[in-house]
């Protein structure tokens, strides 16, 4: 039976006067796609930052793994085996590929200060392996040929696989993807969900924020559906993408209508089910 | 003719690659004895320098850098090497604007004269031991200092821990101008020269023994020297790059950022420290008025002239600071260019310098390339992005 | 602390004082900051300007009669103001135009620009120092107050106030009005407070990002010039490093009470006024600047957006 790897409990976010999430609710088994969606403003990267430790939640918990990890920090965040990628690309762009993939695989290692200083024999060890672990993730995600090209350099498409290969690096259990396919084309789009799919084959459970409606329902076990901070629906992608209150919020906000109207089997209005948020 | 000239450089390339080949290959011990055997060359080198000064050899004669001049130019710009090496390691390594480091010189003297047998009678002593027991005090003391500023402040921005660390300058000096137990603006004088009396030698290294001060440096830069290398080349290297070019993500990324820059400033004071104690020891006078602010900024013109994060940049930017201008002054007999008198106008030239810098070579002359991308295309920071990436940050 | 109770009227209003000054200084810092985000170092010497332009006007180049009374000490009184104002708004407009454009147009780092404009100020500073402009020495500024006998004073809580201080005061509270007229009710203050607030979105209304940056210097760089003046007026004389105390002790105050706000700065330099004089009075002058210093740090750790927090109109 999977486990509830994720939970998040009532998770409330203010700023000033703003609610940005507000008491929302769903959990993310081991070792599933768990796909975050919802217009523009929704608060999925809002979302994405409380679990992460950039935010402290206002309200409620996350849970991760059993234990309570709200108010963390980022760093320790990792630690626990949680990673993520940014929506605006964060590499850094004047490190190479390698050596950004180099900084996620650090993130495992223990040299320490002495350790560096007086040249440990786990600093020698680290270094050589961190090297051939980088240049294996590269591979991984296709990259290996780009290794000592400047980040910034890459093109967008491979600036993104780039950021996954990095955070894949610090061995994470759970990976939280940010818009990976925003601005890629088709085909780049397909590469992708194969490499989503071949990292949670790998054994890491993924959370995915996306909005293109076709990359996430065709990846996602379930899914979660945000609007205004608030879960309006969640459950499986064929339910959801019926749901009328999930239908509505798309073309009422005309984000991603086209999409949600024409992968559901077209207007809602004789669905009685409502499968009802968290 | 630039074409020529660079496949001569080419040419140089090929024996120096082979070199690198060579050594790459080498096995851990061998490795390991090569590096001994490169750091006891440049102690011998650099050992040759005065000697060279004292036998008036060309080209140093032409400069005037020779005899009981040159070698005190030389101890100058020793001790200002661990100063621009140490700030190196808190502004080119890790990117942290720290502009009040003289402090951490500062207090290694003093805990230098504290802890020795110095200064007039009824001169509060923390304890009474040789200079050399004060040694390592001096250097722990800097870096606690570097620690304590550090926990706090470090989590501020850029140009607020700017003005911070100038303000830590500040009341530093004016508290040891203050207290009594420091000798106030008066000073403490009288602090002890080191001595060696070993297996035979008998060294005091006095007024006249200038020789010998360059002789203590000399270590003390090399390991310096080879903790940056060190540290540069290792996990913790790669998180102070990452910190430079995108906190946010490097914390992301599991670096424990705020531990980062306290090492930094930690690190870098260590060398301070260092050369704090030389100072008092040679001088053997320190008082408040011997550490203006002014020194502080003028760490700062050697590390940005001279190249941030490079060991080169940081030996070239303390010989600009202070032995260019010592000896344009010296060579042109006391001449004003433009009516500025060169002890106080250099300074003018340094500001103007470093703008320039700024603008038409970041990293400075002689920065670790990686810096000098880093510094041209700040991460998205234009002028108005500054301003937008700041109203973001606090949203 | 030794402080008796009749110390403290006077203190007080010798402590006002000194903020007041200090505020016309911080304007220039945190309008600055409020278009830039960035702490322009360089302003200590563009308030320096404004003295010394005053200083040789009218005390190297035109030989006054004074003391002077009633109208025509009203037309110098302004003359010399205006003079400082535009001799530091010159070199505030420079300044931007050789330190900090060149690196906007060039996507520079944050740490360029600090260590750009740290490069001008001292650059402006130890040229000041040199024998061909003021030279190492403390230089008498023209005298135009009567003094001695004819010197007018009033009585404010115990404190004897002087012509000089009383110029201060009202010139300060002036300023301070026009500014925030200039800022609330104008278009360049509209436009002002939109690249301050969000830039981007302000680049998109066709707000020239440039003009405005200019007219921010400008402005800032006009009301540091009048500080400069009165600095003259009120100490009897300038010197060629007289703005990097002043310039520190401003930037406090304008981090105190909310950097980029206007209103802020007032209240942050008023306040940090107040602190340092009393503490000169109840302590010791010796610690006077520790204790500002110690302040700076203290506020940026425990509320860094300061008093009035961070929006430029307040």
């Amino acid at each position: 039976m999977a486990n509830v790897f994720l939970k998040i409990d009532g998770v409330t976010m203010e700023f000033g006067g703003l609610k940005a999430l507000s008491n929302v609710n769903f959990e993310i088994m081991e070792g599933e796609i768990f796909g975050l969606i919802g217009p523009n403003g929704a608060g999925k990267t809002t979302m994405f930052n409380c679990v992460t430790g950039v935010y402290t939640p206002t309200g409620g918990q996350v849970t991760f793994a059993g234990g309570a990890i709200t108010g963390k920090r980022p760093d320790q965040i990792v630690d626990l085996g949680i990673c993520r990628t940014f929506q605006q690309i964060r590499l850094f762009p004047n490190m190479t590929a390698m050596e950004n993939v180099f900084i996620g695989v650090d993130a495992r290692h223990q040299t320490s200060v002495f350790g560096a200083l007086f040249r440990s024999p786990r600093h020698r060890r680290e270094e050589t392996e961190g090297e051939d672990k980088s240049l294996e993730l590269l591979e991984y995600c296709g990259l290996r040929k780009y290794a000592n090209d400047l980040a910034k350099n890459l093109s967008y498409g491979d600036q993104r696989r780039l950021e996954i290969a990095r955070a894949l690096g610090t061995k994470p259990t759970l990976l939280l993807l940010d818009e990976p396919a925003a601005g890629m084309n088709p085909v780049e789009k397909n590469g992708l969900r194969d490499l989503v799919r071949k990292i949670r084959d790998s054994g890491i459970t993924v959370l995915l924020i996306e909005h293109d409606m076709k990359v996430v329902m065709g990846l996602s076990d379930r899914v979660a559906v945000l609007d205004h901070g608030e879960l309006i629906a969640y459950g499986q992608p064929e339910e959801v993408q019926k749901n009328p209150k999930v239908i509505e919020a798309y073309l009422g906000s005309g984000a991603g209508g086209n999409a949600a109207v024409s992968d559901g089997q077209g207007a809602a209005s004789d669905n009685k089910e409502d499968p009802g948020g968290g | 003719m630039a074409t020529a000239m660079r496949t001569q450089l080419d040419r140089l390339k090929v024996p120096v690659d082979k070199y690198r080949e060579w050594e790459g290959g080498l096995s851990g011990p061998a490795r390991i004895g090569l590096k001994i055997f490169k750091y006891l060359l440049a102690a011998a080198l650099l050992a040759l320098i005065p000697l060279a000064m004292e036998k008036e050899v060309f080209p140093l004669s032409t400069i005037g850098l020779t005899g009981f001049f040159g070698i005190e130019i030389l101890f100058n710009t020793g001790y200002w090497i661990l100063l621009a090496l140490g700030l190196s390691v808190v502004v080119g390594l890790a990117g942290l604007l720290d502009l009040g480091y003289v402090a951490f010189f500062m207090l290694g003297s003093y805990t230098a004269a504290l802890m020795t047998a110095s200064g007039n009678v009824g001169q509060f002593h923390i304890v009474e031991w040789s200079p050399w027991a004060a040694l390592p005090f001096a250097v722990i003391i800097a870096m606690l200092a570097g620690f304590a500023l550090g926990v706090p402040t470090l989590r501020l921005r850029g140009d607020y821990l700017a003005i911070v660390t100038l303000g830590f300058h500040e009341i530093v000096r004016q508290t040891a101008n203050n207290l009594t137990i420091t000798n106030g603006s008066r000073g403490i004088p009288g602090i002890p020269n080191p001595s060696i009396h070993l297996f035979g030698l008998n060294l005091d290294f006095g007024l006249e023994t200038k020789l010998y001060w360059w002789f203590l440096l000399i270590p003390g830069i090399l390991l310096a020297v080879l903790m940056i290398r060190h540290l540069d080349n290792s996990r913790v290297g790669r998180y102070w790059a990452a910190i430079r070019e995108d906190e946010v993500a490097a914390a992301a990324m599991g670096v424990p950022v705020t531990k980062m820059k306290v090492l930094a400033f930690v690190i870098g004071a260590s060398t301070s420290g260092v050369a704090g104690w030389i100072y008092a020891t040679k001088i053997s006078y320190i008082a408040p008025n011997s550490f203006p602010l002014l020194l502080s900024i003028l760490v700062l013109c050697a590390v940005v002239i001279g190249g941030l994060g490079s060991i080169s940049g940081a030996v070239l930017g303390a010989a600009l600071v202070i032995a260019l201008p010592e000896i344009v002054r010296e060579t042109s007999g006391g001449a004003t260019p433009f009516g500025f008198d060169i002890e106080t106008g250099r300074i003018a030239i340094f500001g103007l310098l470093l703008i320039v810098v700024m603008i038409y070579r970041p990293g400075g002359l002689l920065a670790a390339k990686r810096r000098r991308t880093e510094l041209m295309e700040g991460s998205g920071t234009a002028g108005t992005a500054i301003a937008a990436d700041v109203v973001a940050e606090s949203k | 602390m030794d402080c008796n109770a009749g110390l403290i009227g006077p203190g007080l209003v010798t402590g006002v004082t000194l903020g007041l000054f200090y505020a016309l200084i911080a304007l220039g810092y945190t309008m600055v900051y409020g278009v830039l985000k960035l702490i322009n170092f360089a302003h200590d010497a563009v308030f320096a300007i404004g003295g010394i332009a005053v200083f040789y006007v009218f005390g190297q180049w035109i030989t006054l009669n004074g003391p002077f009374t009633g109208f025509p000490l009203l037309l110098i009184i302004l003359a010399f103001l205006l003079v400082g104002g535009l001799a530091s708004a010159g070199g505030a407009v420079l300044l931007e135009r050789v330190a900090y454009r060149p690196l906007r147009k060039r996507n520079a780092a944050r740490l360029s620009y600090l260590i750009s404009a740290i490069g001008a100020s001292f650059f402006a500073t130890y040229t000041f120092q040199q024998g061909f402009l003021l030279g190492p020495a403390k230089r008498g500024f023209p005298d135009i107050f009567a003094s001695g006998q004819d010197a007018f004073s009033m009585d404010v809580l115990g404190s004897r106030v002087i012509s000089a201080e009383v110029l201060l005061i009202v010139a300060v509270v002036v300023c301070f009005l026009v500014l925030d007229r200039i800022i609330n009710k104008t278009n360049t203050g509209r436009s002002i407070r939109a690249l301050s607030e969000d830039p981007v979105a302000a680049q998109l209304m066709g707000i020239n990002v440039d003009r405005v940056i200019v007219t921010t210097f400008l402005i800032g760089g006009f009301f540091g010039g009048i500080a400069g003046s009165l600095y003259g007026i009120l100490f009897g004389n300038v010197v060629w490093n007289m703005g990097f105390i002043p310039g520190i002790k401003a930037f406090t105050a304008a981090v105190l009470g909310g950097i980029g706000n206007i209103r802020g700065a007032f209240l942050g330099a008023v306040l940090l006024g107040l602190i340092e004089n009393m503490s000169t009075v109840c302590i010791s002058a010796e610690w006077k600047n520790v204790i500002a210093f110690t302040l700076l740090p203290l506020v940026l750790i425990f509320r860094p957006t300061g008093i009035m927090g961070e929006r430029i109109g307040g």
